[in-house]
């Protein structure tokens, strides 16, 4: 079992990694994740090649998540159980937020 | 009277004036001419082509050979030509479209880890610069410093 403070170091997540590894939970390449993330996200999130190129190699470095084929110059990817465990802690930490905010919005 | 197909451009943009850079090569393009190379980081090669606004953006990327045909695949899925490489400046045009400014970059985290690879390059010859500039005594080679001694 994975220590929380080795999930803790890679977190907060930002949005657009976020968005990224929430696509991944089925396995996808580079143009798919995009488009995903824009749907997921309803529209507020859209990726841009050279933002989401960096994006998976650093999460592929960090081993959050890994490449189970490649056809036709597409690598596709899926998280990493590990990179399962870190999604989950964000997921957490928004719904704390997300709370929070909501509590907020009703005061202000 | 011959048709200009092919025209070139002298012109200096400083590493980090990439927006400088893709502002004019759209203009460019709005003129009717598409880039087709990029040379000596200053000699730009251009093709007659119909005035179009076309939407150029440059990337700084150094990816290890074999990771280099998914980077342009995945342009390319997204819409963007691949114009020219020069060292390792990527140059990519897109049609524009009414009411969208495309990006290649959308979040700061991405953009600050683009000019953080290019001053990664740049940092050694910026180091050997500065070293040379140390060894040389500049007084010794100035006219009053002839003349005195």
């Amino acid at each position: 079992m994975v220590q929380r403070k080795d999930i803790d170091k890679y977190l907060p997540l930002s949005e657009s990694t976020c968005y990224i590894m929430l696509a991944l939970v089925e396995p996808a390449h580079g143009y798919a994740i995009m488009q995903k993330v824009e749907a997921i996200s309803e529209g507020t999130v859209k990726l841009g090649p050279g933002t989401l190129y960096g994006v998976l190699a650093t999460l592929e470095k960090e081993e959050l998540i890994q490449k189970t084929k490649e056809e036709d110059r597409r690598k596709v990817y899926a998280l990493t159980p590990i990179g399962k465990q870190v999604l989950a802690a964000q997921i957490e930490r928004l719904e704390i937020m997300t709370r929070c905010g909501l509590n907020a919005l009703k005061r202000l | 009277m011959t048709q200009i197909t092919t025209i070139h451009k002298l012109k200096w943009f400083w590493p980090w004036q990439d927006d400088a850079e893709e502002a004019w090569l759209r203009k460019m393009s709005q003129q009717g001419w598409r880039l087709s190379n990029a040379n000596l980081f200053c000699f730009y090669t251009f093709q007659a082509d119909q005035p179009a606004d076309y939407v150029y953006r440059l990337d700084y990327q150094t990816p290890a050979k074999k990771e280099a045909p998914d980077y342009l695949q995945l342009f390319q899925d997204a819409g963007w030509e691949h114009v020219a490489e020069l060292s390792s400046w990527h140059y990519f045009r897109k049609l524009h479209q009414q009411g969208e400014e495309p990006q290649i970059f959308t979040d700061v985290e991405s953009k600050i880890a683009k000019y953080q690879r290019l001053l990664e390059a740049l940092a050694l010859p910026g180091a050997m610069l500065v070293l040379f500039m140390n060894l040389i005594d500049f007084g010794s080679l100035s006219i009053a410093g002839k003349i005195l001694t």
